[in-house]
């Protein structure tokens, strides 16, 4: 299998756009920042998007306001991708091109404001009755509006694999011939729920997050919203990069912890590879999900070292980013994506000692160099596993 | 085109247990006043602790699976809901309005859309794909167009779930009188299983679609829940027919997901 990607953005607190985004991983300059969320006092560090703040729907959309969308409008106006959406509804036709998001959490934030102002008889005063903001297919709804694409939409929430899934979804909507390109993307948003809730089951580090650290304490939650554009390989097409990958899978062991032995984990990997028709020791790199938790780290370098070897190079982004949850999936897509443009492999943030547990060796150094087969990994609650692998189109 | 065979059916309501009584409550109009939910693949340990949202859904799937004969972590599956579990959203949300906010952490993991497939590929050792998924009013009928395009493309048996519940108060503006509805199709590739109950030829067509009607003698409240909205599929596959039942859905405002049945022996 091979479809072009032809168009790709992201804005986390690493940067708003692509340009900014190289910037912090060249620099190895951090976006964490000790927790300052409104009306939120958990002494934790977050990935906070400082531009949402100034962000404002256009009025068309205004029924649809909230902190989500904000920053799923804020980041679709990067990097081209809205006339690059242009061009492929005049090939394409409006009605044939499919919107597929991913997100845990949705416009959360905005029903938890709500529910701080219920009335007296427990309903949501009228400014907050916004039957397409409170349910999880708000980014998908808003991103298809301003987009104008009235092809089939979806929105895919399986926690922080989602947004890794909709490239799946989309490769095989463009296989049947559903669509003919598929806006792929994924937003989440800090909100109260995910923060108090992953602190509830101890997870969240008091500070900046350590992937692979010896002494890591939990994750960073952050924010993140992405965008790419997959469409049917063509030859002779301009694409560089292409989805050749992808495997699913589940753990079928517990709610929110994963399979000591990875096992999921190992399924989706060996799913990906074999439908990219790959060896493992051809992916030369591999965006690790590494959230920093003492679990999915350790189980992780697990994975990695019973399939691959050491000339594969595998890093945590996190340590930029905080652990965007439904939008890890697209925004660590799009790092990998951008680390085979570019030629800048990141290496991991904040982790000074490697755990001396670890079978594999995990990259901590920033590199430069060609990538022509790259893979990501997404794992989420209830064991739900994603791995994606991108292929460079050079010579 | 993806052409499939419904293999299993699986539905759930306070007004119906399981595909037999649905079948029996439309020919007849009666419905019993409520029906108890304790699906057996759940350990009643996990049962305490899994949410009604979590129960209906596995109840369903294991219906399905069983009226197909099939093993149930063969399938790949996809869950489906417009308002996911609003109990628990309900829950969570009154308790960040409080001071302190003391989040359950059960409570917090059962949150994820996803809970329900999880416990799902516990319950049954699957390690087979799960998805969940939410596209609003199209709820149901995109997750058709999923299963489908997973079926044809992983050749793989899929087990589809849709189900919405009853909103609490805060949500009721939205889905205003909805009664609670859950049903799972088992579908699987043209003569993969030996029991099929219907064959069904699925296409697209870039016309507007309505919903089909409700069949009627439906049990009040479903007109409220978009999951329900998949009921004329459920009654045009359990029930006798000659010939082939054609029916529509819409999939995208000017697009429509046409399924033309017909009994696998023709």
């Amino acid at each position: 299998m091979r479809f072009s990607i032809s168009g790709y953005t992201a804005t986390s607190a690493a940067g708003v756009g692509l340009s900014e985004l190289r910037q912090a991983l060249a620099g190895r300059r951090s976006g964490l920042r000790e927790n300052d969320l409104e009306n939120c006092d958990l002494g934790t560090w977050i990935g906070r998007v400082e531009q949402i703040n100034s962000t404002e729907l256009p009025s068309e959309v205004a029924h649809l306001d909230g902190r989500n969308n904000r920053l799923a409008w804020l980041a679709l106006q990067q990097d081209g991708l809205l006339d690059a959406l242009v061009r492929c509804v005049e090939k394409f036709g409006t009605h044939r091109i499919g919107t597929i998001m991913g997100t845990s959490t949705s416009s959360i934030g905005r029903t938890e404001e709500a529910y701080r102002r219920l009335d007296e008889s427990g309903r949501m005063p009228p400014e907050y009755r916004q039957p397409e903001v409170h349910n999880l297919h708000s980014p998908s709804i808003l991103v298809a509006q301003l987009a104008g694409l009235s092809g089939p939409s979806m929105t895919i929430s399986t926690a922080c694999s989602s947004s890794a899934k909709v490239f799946s979804a989309a490769a095989r909507w463009l296989q049947c011939g559903l669509v003919d390109a598929v806006l792929v993307g994924g937003a989440d948003s800090l909100c109260l729920s995910t923060l108090y809730g992953f602190n509830s089951l101890e997870l969240v580090s008091s500070e900046p997050c350590r992937p692979f650290d010896v002494n890591r304490r939990g994750i960073n939650i952050g924010e993140a919203a992405g965008y790419a554009i997959i469409t049917r390989f063509e030859a002779g097409s301009e694409a560089t990069l292409a989805l050749i990958g992808y495997g699913e899978s589940s753990d079928a062991y517990h709610m929110s912890h994963p399979h000591p032995d990875g096992l999921g984990a190992l399924a989706a990997v060996d799913a990906a590879l074999a439908r990219a028709g790959l060896a493992a020791d051809e992916v030369e790199y591999i965006n690790l999900h590494g959230t920093a938790s003492r679990a999915n780290d350790l189980v992780e370098t697990r994975v990695l070292a019973s399939r691959f070897g050491a000339e594969t190079r595998a890093s945590s982004t996190k340590g930029w980013t905080g652990h965007t949850l439904g939008a890890a999936g697209i925004l660590e897509a799009v790092i990998t994506l951008d680390a085979m443009q570019t030629g800048l492999i990141p290496g991991t943030l904040n982790c000074l000692t490697v755990d001396p547990d670890f079978e594999f060796p995990v990259q901590l150094e920033n590199r430069h160099g060609r990538v022509k087969y790259a893979m990501s990994n997404s794992f989420g609650f209830g064991g739900n596993n994603a791995a994606l692998v991108f292929e460079a189109l050079r010579d | 085109m993806i052409e499939f065979d419904i293999c299993g059916i699986g539905a759930w309501s306070e007004r119906f247990a399981n595909a037999e009584e649905l079948v029996a409550g439309l020919e007849s109009g009666l419905w019993p006043d409520s029906v108890s939910l304790q699906p057996e693949l759940i350990p009643p340990r996990e049962r305490r602790r899994a949410p009604q949202f979590v129960k209906m859904a596995v109840e369903v799937m294991q219906q399905a699976c069983r009226m197909a004969g099939m093993e149930p972590n063969r399938p790949a599956t996809v869950f489906a809901s417009q308002m996911s579990d609003m109990e628990t959203t309900d829950n969570i949300c009154r308790v960040l309005a409080e001071s302190p906010r003391l989040v359950s952490p059960t409570r917090f993991h059962n949150s994820v859309h996803n809970a329900a497939v999880g416990y799902w590929s516990i319950a049954t050792a699957s390690h087979a794909p799960a998805n969940a998924i939410a596209a609003f009013e199209l709820s149901s009928s995109i997750a058709l167009l999923e299963a489908a395009a997973q079926l044809a493309v992983e050749r793989t048996p899929v087990l589809v779930v849709v189900q919405d519940a009853a909103p609490p108060v805060p949500f009721e503006y939205i889905c205003p009188g909805a009664a609670t509805f859950a049903a799972a199709l088992l579908i699987a590739p043209p003569g993969a299983s030996a029991r099929a109950l219907v064959r069904c030829r699925l296409t697209t067509s870039p016309t507007e679609a309505d919903w089909p009607d409700l069949p009627p003698r439906s049990p009040d409240g479903l007109a409220g829940n978009a999951s329900a909205r998949i009921l004329p599929l459920l009654a045009a596959a359990l029930t006798p027919f000659s010939g082939e039942v054609n029916l529509s859905f819409p999939v995208a405002p000017r697009l429509s997901l046409q399924l033309r049945l017909q009994r696998e022996t023709c």
